[in-house]
Formats: C-alpha cells, sequence, structure tokens
C-alpha cells in the first residue's frame, strides 16, 4: 500500500533548527493533522513533502517510491500530491473550470475526459454551476472550493492541505470542515492537513501529530491525545482550545 | 516633404530602421529581462542574491559610455574582440541592438523581479503541485500574471530606444545607417532656422510612432487588467525556489558570463583606454595615470561633480515623488487627470534630448524675458537642466509605480481605509512601505541617467553649468580619447558602485521584517 | 514634506536672487576655441575693458552654438553679445537674416579683404585649415602617405579614411563644398567607392586615426598639431591641390545690449595678445606677421599652397548649400 513515511526528516536555515530530525508516517487512506502554533515548523514540513523546500536530511518514501533520500530529489511536479494553499492561490487569469483542469491538461489528458474530470470534482464540491466564472467572481469560500477541487482532480496519493480554512468565517470553516471529513470517507483519500486549530484537527483526523518548535510533541488519535494529554506543552496548548 | 536635403525615401529609410532597432531591443532587452527576473527571484541559480543586484546595473551606464566601450573593443586594428565582428566592428544594426538593448534590459528586469517579488509564490507553487515543470508554470502561470510589467517594460525599451540619439550616432552613423533621432540631429546641426524646422517636422513623426505604442501597451495590460490583476496576497511563505537540477551549472555559467560580458568588459576597455598615452596604444607598458589625474584635476571637474549629484538626487526625488503620488491619484483614486498626466509624460520620454533642449531654449529666453520687464533677471543653467530632466525622466518612475499600485490587493489599503487612516497616513504608512522596493528601483532608475545626461545638457549649459556630460563632452571634442576614457571610466565606476551598494539593501531589511 | 517644498523655494529664490544681485555691465562671448585658449584670453581681455564690464564665456562646439542662438533668436533675443565659431555659412545666414551689428573695426585693418565681409558684418578673427592627417605608426614608409586630396580616391585607400560629417560640422562642410568645386562629385563617388567613414567631429577623425581604426583622415590641423604635442602619432600632410582654409570670423550679434562693450571686446580679438593666444593654441592668426603654430609650417609657406578663397565663393558656397548638403548625403552617407 502507499504509506507516506518520514525518516529522520530535517531541516536547517543557516544556522537554525527549524525542523529537528522526524519520523512520521501517513498511512493509506488516513487522515493525518499536523497541529502546533504558528511559526512551529508544520507548514515547512508540509512543503518538505510536497517536495517545495529541500530537507537537510533525512528520507520521504511514498509507498515503494524514494521521493526523497540520499541521491534522490523528485521534484515537486513528479510527486504527484495535491496542494491546497492557505492563499487558495487560484490563477486569477483562469476560469474556475480552466483551474481545475490545469493539473489534468498538464499531465495530457485529452479534452473529454478532462472535462468529465473537471465536472465530477467541481460536483464533489459544489461549484459545478460556477464553472465558468473567473476567480475575482467568487467568495471566499467559492476560491478554496476552487482550490480544494484542483488538489482533488487528478485523484492523488496523498491530499496536502496548509491551514485551507484560515481565512474564511466562522461558518463557512464549519461547513468546510464537515465538507472535507465527507469528502476524505467518500473518496478514501489520504489527507495530509496542517493546522493551528484544534478544532479543525479534532474534528476531522484520524491521527493527530503535535508539533512545536520544530520537534513532535505527541502523536496519536484524537482520543488518545484528548484522554492523556503528554505534559508540558500539549497539556498547556490543549488548555487554550 | 520634411526635410532639407534628404529625400522622403531617406526619411522613410529611417523611420524603418528605427521601429526595427527598437523592437528588437524590445524583444530582446523583454526575453532577457524576464529569464533573469525569473533566474535571480524563483531559482536555485549559483549566486543568485548577488546577481539580483549586479543585473540592475547596466542601467547605470550611460549608453553613449556603452558605445565609447564596444568601439575600442571592436576596434578592426587592435580591438579585443575583433574577431568576432570581423566586417565593420561593432557598427551597424548588430551593435546598436546589442548596446542599446544592455541599457533598455534594466525596464523589463526590474519591472519583473519586483512583479516577481510581489507576487504570492504559492500560486506558482500550487501550478507545480498540478504536475507543471518549471518551464510551462512560467508560460502558464508567471507570465499571463506578471504581462503587466511586462508589457510596461517593454514598452518603456521600445520607447527609451526609438528617442535615444548617443548609441545610433557612434554606432550606426559611421556606416551609413540613420534613424530618426540621428537624421533630426543632422537637422539641427546645420541647418539654421530652417534645420530646426524639420528636425522638430521630424520629432512629430517620432512622437506620433511613440503615441501609437504608448496607447498600444495600455490596451495590452488593459486586456489583463479586466480579468483582475492583483496578484499580491497576504504573503505566507517565502518562495521555495525551483531546483536547476543538471541545468545548474550551466545557467550560473551563463548568466554570469553575460554579466561579465555587459559589464565588466566594457568597463574594462575603458580602464585600457583610460591608461594609454595616446588612443589605440595599449601596451600594458606604456600605461600611465596622467589622463586620470588631468581629468580629476580639472576645474570643472568639481564643479561638474556638484551640480549633477545635488541635480540628480534633487530632481530623482522630486519626480518619484511625484510619481508616487500622481500614480496613487490614478490608480487608486481613479483621477482622470492623474491618469493623463502619467500618460503625457510618455511625450517627452520618447522625445530625442535634443528636441527637448531646443524647445527649452525658447521657453527659457521667454521667461527671461518676461522677468526682465519686472527688472528681474533669471537664467540659471543649472535650474534649467533639473527642468529638463525631471520632463525627460518623469516617465518610467510614474509608470514603474503605477503598475506596482496595480499589482496589490484593494484589501490591503481598505484594511487601513477602516482603521481610520487619512490619505496621507495610508500612503505613508501602507503604500510606501508596501511599494519600496519599487519605489527604490524607480529613483535608482531616474537617479542615474540625470548623473551623466548629456545629450540636453551640452544644450543648456552655461557658466557655473557644468555637469558630468558636459565635461564628458568637452573632453570628447576638445581634448584627446583618453582624458575622454578617464572621465568615463571614473563615471563608469562611479555608476556601478552606487548601483552595487544601492542594490535594494533597504528592500532586502524590508523583505526579511515581514 | 512642507520642509522640502519651502526648502526649494528658497533655493529658487535664492538663484534668481543670486544671477540678478551683480549690477555690472555683461558681455557674452559665445565661442568654439578651446578651453585653454579661453583661460589665456580671460584676463587680458577683462583688463582692456573698463572695470565695470564682466566678460561671460559660453564654450561649446561651433555647430552647439548655432543650436542654441539660433533657438534663442527665433524666441525673441540671444544673450549672446560676440560670436565667435567656426561655420562661415552660419555668419552669412545671420547676417542675410539682419541679425548681425555691422562694424568696421580699424583693428581689423590688417585681415586679407577676403576674409573680411563687405558690409562689416563679420572678420576673419582666425584660420583653421583643414588637412590630411595620419598615423605615423601605420604608414612607416613615406611613399605610401597620400600627398593630395586626389591620392585619398585611389583604391589603396580603402578602408583607410575617415572625416568629419559635413551636416555636422561647419569646417567639414568647407572642405567637402571647395572639394567638389576642384574635382567634382565624381571624387566623391570614389570616396564612397572607398568607404569612407563621415561621422562625428574632427576629434573623432584624430581618435579613429589613433586606434588606427582608419589611419588616415581629412581633419582640422589644429586638431593634428594638439594630439602632436601630446605625444600622438598623428602627423599631418598639406595636400599639393591645396590645404583647405575654413574661415573663422567674429561678429557682433545686432541685439547686443551693449554694443559699444562689445565692439571694444572685437577690436581686442585683433591685438598682438590675442592673435598670439590663437597661434599658441595652435590655429594660424589671419595676420601676416604673426607667428605661425609649433610644429606647423610657416604662414607664407602654407598660403601658396592654399584652396582659392574669397568672399564670392562663400556667397556662391552659401548658396548652393543646400544642394550640395544633399548631394553629398546621396554620394556618401547612404
Amino acid at each position: 500500500m502507499s504509506d507516506l513515511r518520514l525518516k529522520g526528516v530535517a531541516k536547517r536555515f543557516g544556522e537554525k533548527d527549524v525542523l529537528a530530525p522526524m519520523d512520521v508516517v501517513v498511512t493509506d487512506g488516513s487522515f493525518v493533522s499536523l497541529l502546533g502554533p504558528s511559526g512551529c515548523g508544520k507548514t515547512t514540513l508540509l512543503r518538505l513533502i510536497a517536495g517545495l523546500e529541500t530537507p537537510s536530511a533525512g528520507e520521504i518514501v511514498l509507498g515503494e517510491t524514494v521521493l526523497y533520500g540520499p541521491g534522490v530529489n523528485i521534484p515537486p511536479e513528479k510527486r504527484r500530491f495535491g496542494m491546497v494553499f492557505q492563499s487558495y492561490a487560484v490563477w486569477p487569469h483562469m476560469t474556475v473550470f480552466e483551474n481545475v483542469e490545469y493539473p489534468l491538461k498538464v499531465r495530457g489528458m485529452d479534452r473529454k475526459r478532462r472535462a468529465q474530470g473537471v465536472m465530477k470534482t467541481l460536483d464533489l464540491v459544489h461549484m459545478d454551476e460556477l464553472a465558468g466564472r473567473y476567480p475575482h467572481q467568487l467568495s471566499g469560500g467559492q476560491q478554496q472550493r476552487t482550490a480544494l477541487a484542483r488538489g482533488l482532480v487528478m485523484e492523488p496519493p496523498v491530499l496536502l492541505l496548509d491551514e485551507p480554512l484560515s481565512n474564511l468565517d466562522a461558518r463557512l470553516r464549519a461547513e468546510m470542515r464537515r465538507e472535507i471529513r465527507d469528502l476524505h470517507r467518500a473518496l478514501g483519500i489520504t489527507i495530509l492537513y496542517v493546522t493551528h486549530d484544534q478544532r479543525e484537527a479534532f474534528e476531522m483526523a484520524t491521527k493527530i501529530v503535535i508539533i512545536n518548535e520544530g520537534r513532535i510533541e505527541q502523536e496519536g488519535t484524537p482520543v488518545e491525545i484528548q484522554n492523556d494529554p503528554a505534559p508540558g506543552f500539549v497539556r498547556e496548548f490543549l488548555s487554550h482550545a | 516633404m520634411f526635410a532639407d536635403g534628404i529625400s522622403n525615401a531617406a526619411v522613410i529609410d529611417a523611420l524603418l530602421r528605427s521601429l526595427s532597432l527598437s523592437l528588437a531591443v524590445a524583444f530582446i532587452s523583454g526575453a532577457a529581462g524576464c529569464l533573469v527576473a525569473w533566474l535571480v527571484t524563483r531559482s536555485d541559480i549559483g549566486g543568485g542574491r548577488a546577481l539580483s543586484g549586479l543585473f540592475s546595473m547596466p542601467y547605470a551606464i550611460p549608453a553613449y559610455l556603452l558605445g565609447m566601450a564596444w568601439i575600442v573593443l571592436g576596434n578592426p586594428a587592435v580591438g579585443a574582440i575583433k574577431e568576432i565582428f570581423p566586417e565593420s566592428g561593432v557598427y551597424g544594426f548588430h551593435g546598436m541592438v546589442l548596446v542599446e538593448s544592455t541599457v533598455a534590459f534594466a525596464f523589463p528586469y526590474l519591472e519583473l523581479k519586483a512583479g516577481f517579488e510581489r507576487m504570492d509564490p504559492s500560486l506558482e507553487e500550487a501550478a507545480r503541485m498540478s504536475g507543471a515543470r518549471p518551464w510551462r508554470v512560467f508560460r502558464d502561470v508567471s507570465f499571463p500574471l506578471l504581462w503587466p510589467p511586462m508589457v510596461n517594460g517593454m514598452c518603456l525599451s521600445f520607447l527609451y530606444t526609438l528617442s535615444s540619439f548617443g548609441v545610433p550616432a557612434m554606432l550606426g552613423m559611421p556606416v551609413r545607417q540613420f534613424v530618426l533621432t540621428t537624421l533630426i540631429y543632422s537637422q539641427f546641426k546645420l541647418g539654421g532656422m530652417a534645420g530646426i524646422a524639420a528636425g522638430l517636422r521630424l520629432s512629430l513623426l517620432l512622437l506620433f510612432m511613440a503615441m501609437l505604442v504608448l496607447v498600444l501597451s495600455n490596451r495590452l495590460v488593459a486586456l489583463q487588467r479586466r480579468r483582475g490583476g492583483a496578484i499580491t496576497g497576504s504573503r505566507v511563505s517565502r518562495p521555495g525556489l525551483v531546483r536547476l537540477g543538471r541545468g545548474r551549472v550551466p545557467f550560473t555559467a551563463v548568466t554570469w558570463t553575460v554579466f561579465a560580458a555587459a559589464v565588466a568588459l566594457p568597463w574594462g576597455a575603458l580602464a585600457f583606454s583610460a591608461m594609454a598615452p595616446v588612443a589605440g596604444d595599449y601596451a600594458p607598458s606604456a600605461w600611465t595615470m596622467r589622463n586620470l589625474e588631468y581629468v580629476l584635476n580639472l576645474p570643472e571637474f568639481r564643479e561638474a561633480l556638484v551640480n549633477s549629484l545635488a541635480l540628480s538626487i534633487s530632481v530623482a526625488t522630486f519626480v518619484v515623488g511625484a510619481g508616487f503620488l500622481l500614480a496613487f491619484a490614478a490608480v487608486r483614486r481613479g483621477s482622470r487627470a492623474a491618469g493623463w498626466i502619467i500618460e503625457a509624460m510618455g511625450v517627452p520620454f520618447s522625445t530625442p534630448g535634443t528636441v527637448i533642449a531646443i524647445l527649452l531654449i525658447f521657453v527659457s529666453t521667454w521667461a527671461a524675458a518676461a522677468m526682465g520687464r519686472f527688472g528681474l533677471s533669471f537664467d540659471s543653467p543649472v535650474f534649467w537642466m533639473g527642468f529638463a530632466y525631471a520632463l525627460k525622466y518623469s516617465a518610467v518612475s510614474a509608470r514603474m509605480l503605477a503598475a506596482a499600485y496595480r499589482q496589490v490587493h484593494p484589501s490591503l489599503e481598505e484594511a487601513a481605509v477602516v482603521s481610520g487612516a487619512t490619505t496621507f497616513i495610508l500612503l505613508r504608512t501602507i503604500w510606501f512601505p508596501l511599494l519600496s522596493r519599487t519605489v527604490i528601483a524607480a529613483w535608482f532608475l531616474t537617479a542615474l541617467p540625470m548623473f551623466t545626461e548629456l545629450t540636453m545638457s551640452v544644450l543648456l549649459t552655461g557658466p557655473g553649468g557644468a555637469t558630468m556630460g558636459t565635461v564628458l563632452f568637452q573632453l570628447q571634442e576638445y581634448a584627446d580619447q583618453p582624458s575622454a576614457a578617464a572621465l568615463a571610466w571614473i563615471l563608469l565606476s562611479a555608476a556601478l558602485l552606487g548601483a552595487f551598494f544601492m542594490r535594494g539593501r533597504k528592500a532586502e531589511e524590508i523583505l526579511e521584517g515581514r | 514634506m512642507k520642509k522640502a517644498t519651502t526648502l526649494a523655494i528658497v533655493i529658487a529664490i535664492a538663484t534668481i536672487a543670486l544671477t540678478s544681485c551683480s549690477g555690472k555691465k555683461k558681455i557674452w562671448i559665445y565661442t568654439s576655441i578651446y578651453k585653454e585658449v579661453i583661460e589665456t584670453m580671460r584676463e587680458p581681455l577683462r583688463k582692456a575693458l573698463p572695470s565695470d564690464v564682466e566678460v561671460l564665456w559660453f564654450q561649446s562646439g561651433s555647430e552647439n552654438i548655432a543650436s542654441k542662438v539660433n533657438a534663442e533668436l527665433a524666441a525673441g533675443a540671444t544673450r549672446a553679445d560676440l560670436i565667435l565659431t567656426s561655420d562661415p555659412f552660419w555668419y552669412y545666414e545671420l547676417k542675410q537674416d539682419g541679425k548681425l551689428l555691422p562694424y568696421t573695426s580699424p583693428a581689423s585693418k590688417a585681415i586679407p579683404p577676403i576674409y573680411v565681409d563687405p558690409d562689416g558684418a563679420f572678420a576673419g578673427v582666425r584660420l583653421p585649415v583643414m588637412v590630411i592627417g595620419y598615423n605615423s605608426r601605420y604608414f612607416t614608409n613615406e611613399a605610401d602617405l597620400p600627398k593630395t586630396w586626389k591620392d585619398l580616391a585611389d583604391p589603396r585607400y580603402k578602408r583607410l579614411i575617415s572625416m568629419p560629417n559635413p551636416l555636422e560640422s561647419g569646417s567639414s562642410f568647407t572642405a567637402i563644398a571647395l572639394l567638389q568645386k576642384l574635382y567634382g562629385w565624381d571624387y566623391f563617388e570614389k570616396l564612397r567607392a572607398n568607404d569612407i567613414i563621415a561621422a562625428g567631429g574632427n576629434s573623432s577623425v584624430i581618435t579613429r586615426i589613433e586606434t588606427r581604426e582608419r589611419p588616415v583622415g581629412i581633419v582640422l590641423l589644429e586638431n593634428v598639431l594638439k594630439a602632436w604635442d601630446k605625444g600622438s602619432p598623428v602627423r599631418p600632410v598639406y595636400p599639393a591641390d591645396g590645404t583647405i582654409p575654413v574661415l573663422s570670423p567674429i561678429a557682433i550679434l545686432r541685439d547686443s545690449r551693449n554694443p559699444e562693450m562689445a565692439k571694444r571686446a572685437y577690436d581686442w580679438f585683433f591685438t598682438k595678445e590675442a592673435q598670439e593666444a590663437i597661434v599658441r593654441g595652435s590655429m594660424y592668426s589671419l595676420i601676416e606677421s604673426a607667428p605661425s603654430p609649433d610644429h606647423a609650417r610657416s604662414y607664407a609657406e602654407l598660403r601658396s599652397t592654399m584652396m582659392p578663397w574669397s568672399t564670392e565663393i562663400l556667397a556662391q558656397m552659401y548658396a548652393e548649400r543646400a544642394a550640395i548638403k544633399s548631394k553629398f548625403s546621396e554620394t556618401v552617407l547612404r
């Protein structure tokens, strides 16, 4: 199966250790949330996995494929992950349809199958009626759905989400939490989700990894962590809920 | 029809050459500017940070100095690169394209570099995560999004070349290749009053072409803007650099070589010429400091240094300040008048310096006569030179700033307005810091050419009004080539040093602090 | 921001005040004479005039001065009182337009009448001549040198010759006007076939000779002599078919605000003192008794091989000016 495994992955910027060597396993079909305060290194970890940054040490393996390791560094476009950014990053010069179509187009799929794939995915995120719109004609929530569709359309082995809901209002956030969880269940895809919001993590994830100052403080299912938070940072952090 | 002693066919020939030269320069500098801007902001090219600053340096070099240097390099008898152009040296179309592109490169480059720095990197990263290779990302995402600064930069390159005189005069006229500006110049030079009239008629032709390009470029930019051009989000992360992989070494080598060829080679050529006892005698055994000493001890040198520094610093500050406010009014407040003023600035920018200077002599004579009636006398050459510089160079900063305002998401301003900021506070606390990189680049692009301006200064100067340009002209016309090369070398070194220290140190700090 | 505005206004007012405060009478001299020569003239001229007269010099190339004065005249009035440049045709044009103040100076009596305007509008004050310059390091064998203007048309000088652009330089225009009178346009067709470069001013011809880009040039003798002085290998050939005189007159503008003082300054330029300064600046004096410049042949010797010149020739060449320029453009510049 295609589990995502990180072995001793670390990142230094100059003299500073942004991430201490860490091991993380994201099993196939799971929903793992990287939780921690801002600046803790969780986004960096996600970008290392995506291939947007290069680790200083360690190994990243997806199933049987080494993505990063000694002498290997597969560029991000070949890692086949889907990714949703905090700022949505939907392209202002393309319509919703074109945005979502892009990953399929890049991979050379023919027009007809592309259209089918796009419409199916837009349907999933309830954007099918807005396919012809440009991003500046959309609300923040609609832009985020577009970004989500773009991440899902090529049915990636793992979908990476970087604080996708932090720019939305509370009502929309609740709605989107539900939708993302439903999507995960319905499609059975693997999700790696970075957030600083405990509620998002505990409500959606099957496994939570709590990170602070570049180190893993605790990992486990939401229930495990709720019942037995590690003393020190985790206990302190959770008490602020 | 257009001028005495020149057939219509000759005018059309010059017109076509002007057009093709300007187009070639616009496209070459646009393509190169885009590539280099991408390499230094988005890739892991070796020494990218250093290159990023260094590549804005060629603009600091006045084109006529580059022309001088390339003539030395391409000299069929003693030149260092005579093998590359064995037929006619650097004279001719290829030479003009080469030298003009070196300088005009800075327009698209600086605009695009600022564009890349302002652009939310996740827009590009999203494309890579979608499976697009770096080149494809560039083609499908970066390029269309950076269309406005690209068009604007190329438009400035085009107009710059169209109105440039020094390089076509040095590299085109000797091999009988005329462009409009050199044709206008020869009309002015030996035609008496009829010549001035003919020159002005030809200038109208030039102006017409410039306006055409301005209108066209505005159309092109508007095309993009309709789809919402704001691409600066609240920035979350620094961009992950694209790994060039196996291409890294060759890319790094080629980029550094191009930089060396564009800057270091001419610099070296001028240094050699400056140390030669006689032009053409470049043997190291004969090197002398005599020319440099002669230039530094010239009484006019000190006067010129003071004047040129004072003029370039004060006028550039004024021009950029005005551009900052005008662009704000035009883009953010939708002021028609401000928009028109910015458009109108394109007119003097694309008018040859000679024409501007001649017109200003008219104006200054009228002004002096008018003031004379009130018993005042006013003939400060420095004032009129400053006026000429402001006219000629205001377009660059205003257009750059307008493009920058357009790229920033309105929400950033709206947030401040909601917080109760007045317009003044808004400009000072939001726009100035946000656009500081563009402001610095614009100031730099305005001040440096003023420091070394020659064409207009030579006509407008008077007692007490020596500038670097007029002294250089003096040396060239009345002393000898080595002395002129000595001053040219000093100017070039100073400009390069200035550009090197200015290379956005402040900008870096702001970037880190964000 | 307010401070900056205030500062700017203060500076502007100060500039106006400063330029207007000196109550002296001013004489403006626009000239193309070398700066070094002006420096040696500054003091003597000031002494020759009353102490309440201030002499202001504006120095630039002949053609820049012409552009400036023309523009000033078109706008109403020029500031210049006296002009000393080396483009006789421009003076002729100014005279035709009634812009010059006729003045028959007793001081210019020693000048041969062919160099003096019959109506007294201008008079020659010095005599630059056009010769052939060459690089003595390039031509090591005397026999290879051109001896006459005619030689330059010989194919063995292909790609070796340059000259100043006559559309830009008055001295160069005089040269082509006299040469076409002597040899016709055929001659220029041959020069064109020799791929002559006709660009820039006299100084750029010297540079081309020195750098061996074009080791032979049609050029002003004074530029050759100056370069020689500085150790350059440039040397003159006085063509056997006639060195070319480039009349360099002095004239008073009709608008002059101090015509009396302008006349006194005018007279001064014909004094021994002024003429010696001119000779020291590597130019010939038009006064027979004056010495010749260093390195140059004597005036008497020069005169024996000089091309004919007269006020009629000047008038005729002025009338044909446009035609000559356009023919030259077609023949050589295209």
